[in-house]
């Protein structure tokens, strides 16, 4: 109808909807195929980082096309090709850790939009977007699909692309002075996965009486990554991540004739896979003298015994050191997550609305464990250990109850109540079977019964496991919040409210050996410490060596107040805080008092100029003596937009944070900071006060403007500065991130080429820069520039 | 009659007279797959489908019809309803314009005055909420707990994220697109996406929508739930999910947040405190009446063993060793 109200020369109408209909389904063909590529390229994209479109490195938005009207649509589109050149000074794990984007060519952004003139088509809205494919760390694209009465599709598809080196993250931080001195240069627990995560959703007939919902959602992790492990010493292990979930929904509601209540039911089942495995990976790696390779493993601080005193003789690795031949762990988790949920929501009370949710969940995981070792632990002689598959088996049962009620006594007084009720429970228990073996030397074999008499020492363990470990968590949270809510007038309202929150946590375990089996030498050690012997020399131990049952009760009471003014249209306040005192505590970092206040101010004194600022204040603690436990978190924002005409635009924004988190705490260690005295409660170690301060500040500028007609620029300057203090037990230990700048300069050119067509050029620096001592690994400085160059299409 | 134009007529007729469950699951398979060859066919008007009529809401005492309202108001009627949902209010059978603005005989028997007609301008925050929970708050579940939600508590309404008529972002009809949209008030968040670790939003990777319901839900922070009802965080990050046999509680029992910053953090893995060690002292220490273990004393802080995780490797949960070593 509406092409018919604007007709175009007929031939040039068919012309234009020709080329603009294939140019929009080409799109659609060429996203469905990038995203079947990257999805088919994924596992060989390994390590290598990418991009990002170039209007999110200067965090500008291209501007919305105008769109065209074609078969009874609205249509704007857009699509951006261009290519990335990367340059990276310094240390470009910590770039690839921070920004990872790499050189290459790149869809840098798409967008779609169809709008229904005539809601008569297969579809009233299509939107399909899409950014980053052809190797950018991050790239997704996004479908929504609607026809009102009949259908609403939605999908996505998204990548991540994570790499994480870094080199502070789990660094033993080997000694210099160790003999000999090897740093770890990397994390040891470098992560270069890749994240898959698509979603579908499809509700039937939407705005019926009765709709039906359908959903499937995947994630999938997979890539390499390094893990670490302990015997004797921390051996490097390569952990090659292969982990799956799968989600299904289907769901129904069904809605009275006058709308104003409705029934739904969800079931979900999920289900997850993991078959990350770990296998050593060689790190420090010496020969033994009958030329087998040894891994010494990552800490290396001889005057400690890490590996050993003496591990090496000239290039040779000492064979009593602690140190790795050979380690594997293969697990097979498969974990099944069933939910059904039961959802009412009513208006059909007058004055009140309701609604209330009832859920039911039941998580079920099943592993057995296969490991080997092969190598040395010295303190206890062993020389080898293997699982054939000890079990484990865990459950999550949990019920969930929601409901919240609104009554409006007056137009402008609402009673509000929100209950919530949570209680799960978690019993498990593994079965280990395991199988040790013992030797005095890496060049020995290991001593099997009867061919030999295992060399064991007194801290040495069973030479056969077979104990059953039963562990239970629950916890049973219920909230209650009721508010009162006044409006003033239309300028100003007021809420008052009351929370009350109850947690009953129980934690309970039992460790029973089945048969622990000691042999000689030695055998009345560990458990079988005392336990008469087996008339051939051995020990049997049976029976529980471990249980306890924790019971904690826990009431918080919150008081919550609110209030709102909007003394003109253009000016809005909001103020709000909480005060909360409870009982007790479960951590160490729970507070027992803590107070929440925030303001937020918004300004609009002209349409071209909008201000904010917004202040966020939680203090927390915990008076206990023993603990002395405090926290702060305040943020105080300031945002500023000032565009008094399409010619010019200025944004500002900034944020300071001061954050801290302090408690008392007991160690053990050589270094003892000013204030260190005996633990209170444990004797043989230290106790200092345990403080960590953390000062933010955020500050960003951007600059648009546009000189001629054809021509915009963007211009932007981004600062982060961080420094802090915490307290420092490890003499080698950097502040590392707690101490840093971070530059990040942007520009950006369009240029318009051609009717639909401009040209992009855009530019970025990084520089990151930390201000305290390097360490025992490399510094962790990058300095980067970027420039994209792109060409825009759209209408 | 073209046979392509048979066809769309042949499906329109389906259309109207398709009632049983089974022919609508058909048909929405044939759109789906086939309908997008058919829409391309509809760019010339020989072989545009007929748009169904409307009924005669504006018979009802009061009301004028929408067509009146185009009358006056073409340039929102084009652009700012038509090509919204909104218009299928009038595809329904309902008063379109009339639905939210209210009866409008006497506005345009008035001459268009303007008191005569409900303007939203003109409304409260919780007045202009009320109007579009008539209709979206039982529509799905995504807004039925808005009258509850900490937007509605600070009089944040529809209006405030939504423009039905100038909306910039026409999905949803938003008046700016995520994030930026709620950096308009919650402007630290953005500073928290910009720290070195942090969640990719400002990459658009996730967005503050998909851990956050802007409608409120039941839980603080109006965060939404995984599938099993558990935190949203371990809707990506499955692996943490459990259940373990030897489960680190505070992870269980408080919650991600006890040790990370969600939205970004100067610490590596989004962590509370820059070293890990610290971290964990400050729970693992012996304190009366506490059951956690204090850590051994043989962990000399001076050397390995301020990297706690280099052997606590399985620190959410482990289902072989309860010391979290694997």
């Amino acid at each position: 109808m509406r092409a018919a109200a604007r007709p175009l020369p007929r031939g040039k109408a068919m012309r234009t909807n020709c080329y603009q209909w294939a140019g929009i389904w080409a799109v659609l063909l060429l996203g469905s195929a990038l995203v079947a590529a990257q999805e088919a390229g994924s596992s060989a994209s390994g390590q290598s980082g990418a991009a990002q479109s170039s209007s999110q490195q200067t965090k500008q938005q291209a501007p919305a096309p105008e769109g065209i009207e074609s078969g009874g649509y609205r249509i704007q589109q857009s699509v951006e090709l261009g290519y990335r050149f990367t340059n990276v000074n310094g240390n470009a794990a910590v770039y690839n850790t921070f920004v990872n984007l790499q050189s290459g060519p790149r869809l840098l952004d798409q967008t779609l939009s169809m709008r229904s003139l005539t809601h008569a088509g297969p579809f009233d809205d299509l939107f399909l977007s899409s950014f980053g494919f052809g190797g950018d760390p991050n790239d997704a694209a996004r479908l929504r699909v609607t026809k009102a009465q009949w259908y609403n599709l939605t999908a996505d598809y998204r990548r991540d692309q994570n790499y994480f080196d870094y080199d502070l993250l789990a660094n033993p931080l080997n000694s210099p002075t160790s003999n000999p001195a090897i740093q770890v240069n990397q994390s040891p627990h470098g992560y270069y996965t890749a994240r898959h995560m698509g979603d579908a959703d499809l509700v039937l007939f939407p705005l019926s009486r009765v709709n039906i919902r359908l959903g499937y959602s995947h994630n999938g992790v997979s890539g390499p990554s390094f893990s670490s492990y302990h015997q004797g010493t921390e051996a490097s292990l390569f952990q090659p991540w292969s982990t799956t979930t799968n989600t299904w929904r289907l769901g129904a509601t069904l809605k009275t004739a006058d709308r104003k209540t409705a029934l739904s039911f969800d079931q979900f089942l999920q289900y997850f896979k993991n078959d990350t495995n770990y296998f050593l990976a060689p790190f420090a790696v010496f020969l033994l003298p009958n030329g087998l390779p040894a891994s010494l493993g990552l800490s290396w601080n001889t005057a400690g015994g890490s590996p050993c005193g003496t591990p090496l003789a000239g290039t040779i690795a000492n064979p009593k050191c602690n140190g790795y031949l050979n380690y594997s762990r293969v697990e097979k988790l498969r974990t099944s997550s069933p939910t059904s949920k039961l959802t009412l929501i009513s208006r059909a009370i007058p004055k009140l609305d309701f609604a209330g949710t009832v859920s039911y969940a039941w998580s079920t995981s099943d592993t057995p464990l296969f490991e080997f070792f092969s190598g040395r632990e010295s303190r206890t002689n062993l020389r080898q250990f293997n699982d054939g598959g000890s079990p484990a088996r865990a459950s999550t049962i949990t019920t969930t109850v929601e409901a919240g009620a609104t009554y409006n006594l007056t137009d402008r007084l609402r009673l509000v109540d929100n209950f919530r009720f949570n209680n799960y429970r978690i019993p498990g228990n593994f079965l280990l079977n395991e199988f040790d073996y013992f030797a005095s030397s890496m060049l020995l074999n290991p001593v099997i019964p009867p061919l030999g008499t295992p060399p064991h020492t007194s801290s040495s363990g069973a030479d056969v496991f077979n104990d059953l470990y039963r562990r239970f968590l629950g916890q049973d949270e219920k909230v209650n919040e009721f508010d009162v809510e006044y409006d003033i007038s239309r300028r100003a309202g007021v809420t008052v409210g009351y929370r009350f929150r109850r947690l009953i946590n129980t934690h309970s375990w039992t460790s029973t050996a089945l048969a622990e089996l000691y042999l000689p030498t030695l055998p009345n050690r560990g458990n079988c410490t005392g336990v008469p012997l087996n008339p051939n020399g051995s020990c049997t131990f049976t029976g529980v060596f471990d249980s306890e049952n924790d019971y904690l009760e826990i009431n918080q009471y919150i008081g919550v107040i609110g209030l709102w003014f909007r003394p003109t249209d253009q000016l809005r306040i909001n103020l709000n805080t909480d005060f909360m005192s409870a009982d007790d505590i479960l951590t160490r970092i729970d507070p027992r008092h803590q107070q929440q206040y925030r303001a937020h101010i918004d300004w609009t004194p002209h349409p071209w100029l909008v201000l904010g600022a917004s202040a966020n204040l939680i203090q927390s603690r915990d008076p206990v003596t023993e603990i002395s436990y405090s926290a702060h978190n305040r943020t105080f924002g300031f945002t500023a937009m000032i565009a008094p005409n399409e010619r010019f635009g200025l944004d500002l924004a900034y944020d300071f944070n001061a954050f801290q988190q302090n408690a008392n705490v007991c160690y053990s260690g050589t270094l003892q900071p000013p204030g260190t005295t005996t633990c209170a409660e444990e004797s043989d170690l230290l106790q200092v006060f345990g403080f960590f301060h953390n000062r933010s500040q955020y500050g960003s500028a951007t600059v648009r403007f546009k000189p001629v007609p054809k021509v915009t620029a963007n211009v932007g300057f981004a600062i982060e500065s961080n420094d802090g203090d915490m307290l420092i037990l490890n003499p080698l230990q950097p502040f590392g991130s707690l101490n840093f700048k971070y530059y990040q300069p942007t520009a950006q050119l369009e240029v318009n080429l051609a009717r639909h067509v401009d040209g992009v050029v855009g530019w970025n620096y990084y520089d990151y820069d930390e201000q305290s001592l390097a360490g025992p690994t490399l510094p962790r400085r990058f300095q980067a520039n970027l420039v994209s160059v792109a060409l825009r299409y759209s209408f | 009659m073209s046979n392509q134009a048979l066809r769309v007529s042949r499906r329109n007729v389906a259309l109207t007279r398709a009632r049983s469950l089974f022919s609508r699951l058909f048909l929405m398979g044939f759109l789906l797959t086939v309908a997008p060859l058919l829409s391309a066919q509809q760019a010339t008007p020989a072989t545009q489908a007929p748009v169904k009529a409307p009924a005669k809401p504006s018979a009802a005492p009061g009301y004028a019809g929408s067509d009146a309202c185009k009358t006056c108001h073409a340039d929102v009627y084009n652009k700012g309803f038509e090509p919204t949902p909104h218009y299928n209010l009038i595809k329904e059978g309902k008063h379109g314009c009339e639905d939210c603005h209210g009866p409008g005989q006497a506005h345009v028997e008035g001459g268009g005055d303007p008191s005569k007609i409900r303007r939203f301008s003109q409304l409260s925050t919780v007045e202009a909420t009320r109007i579009c929970l008539g209709c979206h708050q039982t529509r799905g579940l995504e807004q039925s707990n808005f009258n509850r939600s900490a937007h509605a508590k600070n009089n944040v309404g529809c209006l405030d994220c939504h423009s039905p008529h100038h909306a910039a972002q026409p999905e949803f009809l938003l008046i700016k697109s995520s994030p930026q949209l709620c950096y308009g008030c919650h402007a630290p968040v953005k500073a928290e996406f910009n720290r070195p670790f942090r969640h990719r939003v400002e990459q658009r990777l996730i967005e503050c929508n998909d851990c956050h319901n802007p409608h409120g839900t039941f839980v603080a922070r109006q965060l939404r739930l995984a599938s099993t009802q558990q935190e949203i965080c371990l809707r990506c990050h499955t692996e943490k999910q459990g259940p373990f046999v030897f489960e680190h509680t505070p992870v269980k029992q408080e919650g991600c947040t006890s040790c990370h910053m969600a939205h970004g953090s100067n610490n590596p893995r989004l962590l509370r405190v820059n070293e890990v060690n610290l971290l964990c002292l400050q729970c693992h220490t012996p304190t009366m009446n506490n059951p956690v273990p204090g850590a051994p004393s043989f962990h000399n802080q001076a050397q390995k063993y301020q990297a706690c995780t280099l052997c606590h490797t399985q620190i959410h949960g482990s289902n072989f060793n309860e010391f979290f070593f694997k």
